[in-house]
């Protein structure tokens, strides 16, 4: 299972629509959940918005927090991620064997609405998934999904936005990495993180930390960074998920954008 | 925070006052009476059905939900298996969709912050015995309990324990469900986040910690560096304290994780108790107190007995 999180102050500003490339994790089957940290700056609605479509497009989740709830968010959205994808999976095979297809998803988006916080993203379409089941076979699919939600192998890039008002949230996005890498280790499934951040030296993104399941290394994180004031979020999605697919090459050549074809 | 606000919250909904909740499943009818609280995974409310009461509590996620049911049953059919927490579970339709629900016993008490503060420090023996049985009436059963903190640990009356809030619970072995970082073995750098004995009893010790001491407590972790983060920052304040000194090395080895399991912690903690009432309990003025009345007596005696010798002896002098 793979996931991409996005950790993100603001609204991207050159190349490809983020939201698009998203959708191209997305049909890659990679989550992208994304974390807005917001101190004492504000975040515009556009901004807002942003954040919350691109979860959208990469069936992920999106919440926006200040910087000592990172680590805690982070680590939440990973988790429940993991199990809401096998919820997925388990749903489509219930489906077949059931014969059923009762998804009323206006339904369980309504009740999100009315019922706050806990609700958004992945979580607006799958709870009525579950309640249409009866307690007891719910418990037992329940029970399944927690088996293989702590079993199965994971791969979690974290793409962290370093441009000029980031800056002073790093020491938390550092913390976050490294409460991270804890909660991975313990499972029992095998999981690696690997850790990029952008701008890079052209507008996409660079590799800071390769797949490791070791905890040493997150502390030597983020020393040299760019100068360059721009968000090229779409671009460093892209990056990321042909990292994951086909994993390190050239590290320094900038995304070629002729590939921003699957988005429109 | 100004940041939290910049995403609109919707209010959650929450029941009014008789409302009358009908499981979809079960067809149980309980009446709203009013809100217990409310947490990260759902809203408790007291309820009442032919005239008794009970907690009911509605989850925000029906997955997060129904592991916290899991593990309920799990437990209830292990621990408790007569008497069993967990009394109903259902889904309550409502126009919006359906939200999925569970019935416990309620629990009469008080939380464990208010109950030591309202009862006094000698009581922090006899609760924190009861904690590590309930803990390791888990650990037999091959779960630990996770998310120990305050709001998650009722006390009755007479100092019984009782553990709310099962979010946490985890079987031995796999990676700790749901935790408050403050309490959390991984964050202080004291060990993993695998679910294991030590982990609930590092919990335990920075739980009674914060008790003892909640003025020198730190109150936003956040606010340490990773690399000031020790665990045995946790007992600093215990070290100027006389009071709980036979605790200490039982805090240290939770928190150092040198107990090899709870049963041990318990048997230590059992001693110290024994060890702290013959000091006198923990208060030292109490026992002043005791010795003065039982001083008085006998001294007013001895007074009177030389006031009246004196007199006699003067009087025999003035004959
Ligand atoms: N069985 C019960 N009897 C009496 N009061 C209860 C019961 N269960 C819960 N409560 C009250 O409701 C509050 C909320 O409970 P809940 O278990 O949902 O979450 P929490 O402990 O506050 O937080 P979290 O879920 O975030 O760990 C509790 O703190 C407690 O005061």
């Amino acid at each position: 299972m793979r996931q991409i999180v996005l950790i993100t102050d603001g609204c991207s500003n050159v190349g490809m629509d983020p939201v698009a490339a998203a959708a191209a994790a997305a049909a890659e089957h990679i989550t992208v959940n994304v974390v807005g940290v917001v101190d004492r700056d504000e975040i515009d609605g556009r901004g807002v918005r942003e954040i919350e479509e691109i979860a959208r497009a990469g069936k992920g989740m999106s919440r926006i927090v200040p910087s000592q709830r990172l680590s805690q968010t982070v680590q939440m959205m990973t988790r429940k991620t993991v199990a809401h994808t096998i919820h997925q999976v388990v749903h489509r095979e219930l489906k077949q064997i059931l014969g059923s297809s009762d998804t009323r998803r206006s339904n369980a988006t309504r009740q999100s609405d009315a019922y706050g916080d806990a609700a958004e993203g992945l979580e607006t379409e799958l709870p009525a998934t579950l309640e249409s089941l009866h307690p007891d076979q719910r418990a037992e699919v329940v029970r399944v999904i927690e088996d293989l939600s702590e079993k199965t192998p994971l791969k979690v890039v974290l793409l962290i936005d370093t441009s000029g008002s980031m800056r002073p949230k790093l020491a938390a996005v550092r913390e976050t990495i490294r409460d991270l890498m804890l909660s991975l280790k313990a499972r029992e499934g095998h999981s690696e993180l690997a850790v990029f951040r952008f701008p890079g030296h052209g507008t996409d993104a660079v590799l800071e930390l390769d797949w490791t399941d070791n905890l040493e290394k997150t502390n030597e994180l983020f020393y040299k960074l760019n100068m360059k004031g721009t968000t090229p979020t779409g671009p460093a999605i892209m990056k990321v998920i042909d990292f994951i697919l086909h994993g390190t090459k050239d590290d320094e050549e900038p995304y070629i954008q002729d590939e921003s074809s699957i988005a429109r | 925070m100004k940041g939290q606000g910049c995403r609109v919250k919707p209010m959650s909904r929450r029941l009014a006052r008789g409302t009358v909740v009908t499981g979809k499943w079960n067809r149980r009818s309980y009446t709203i009476e009013r809100l217990l609280g409310e947490g990260a995974n759902g809203i408790v409310y007291l309820v009442r059905s032919r005239r008794r009461l009970y907690a009911m509590k509605m989850g925000f996620d029906a997955l997060d939900h129904q592991s916290e049911v899991n593990a309920l049953k799990t437990l209830d059919k292990h621990i408790r298996p007569h008497d069993p927490f967990l009394l109903d579970v259902d889904d309550y339709r409502t126009r919006n969709g359906s939200i999925p629900f569970y019935v416990m016993k309620y629990i009469e008490g008080k939380r464990i912050h208010e109950f030591l503060r309202s009862k006094g420090r000698e009581w922090v023996y006899p609760v924190g015995r009861n904690l590590l049985e309930r803990l390791n009436e888990l650990h037999r059963h091959g779960f630990i309990f996770g998310d120990l903190k305050m709001e998650n640990v009722m006390v009755r009356a007479y100092g019984e324990v009782e553990l709310i809030d099962y979010g946490g619970v985890t079987p031995l072995g796999q990676a700790v469900r749901q935790f408050t970082e403050i309490y959390d073995r991984g964050y202080w750098g004291g060990g993993s986040r695998t679910a294991d004995e030590q982990y609930d009893l590092f919990s335990f010790a920075a739980l009674f910690l914060q008790l003892l001491y909640p003025d020198q407590h730190i109150k936003d972790p956040t606010t340490v560096l990773p690399q000031n983060r020790q665990p045995l920052l946790l007992l600093e304040p215990l070290k100027r304290d006389h009071l709980y000194a036979p605790l200490f090395p039982i805090f240290k080895k939770m928190l150092e994780g040198r107990y090899a399991t709870s049963r041990q912690a318990l048997a230590a903690w059992r001693e110290a108790s024994m060890k702290a009432a013959q000091r006198g309990w923990t208060g030292a003025s109490r026992t002043w107190v005791k010795r003065k009345n039982a001083m008085s007596p006998w001294l007013g005696s001895w007074l009177i007995a030389s006031a009246l010798g004196l007199v006699v002896t003067l009087y025999m002098l003035f004959q």
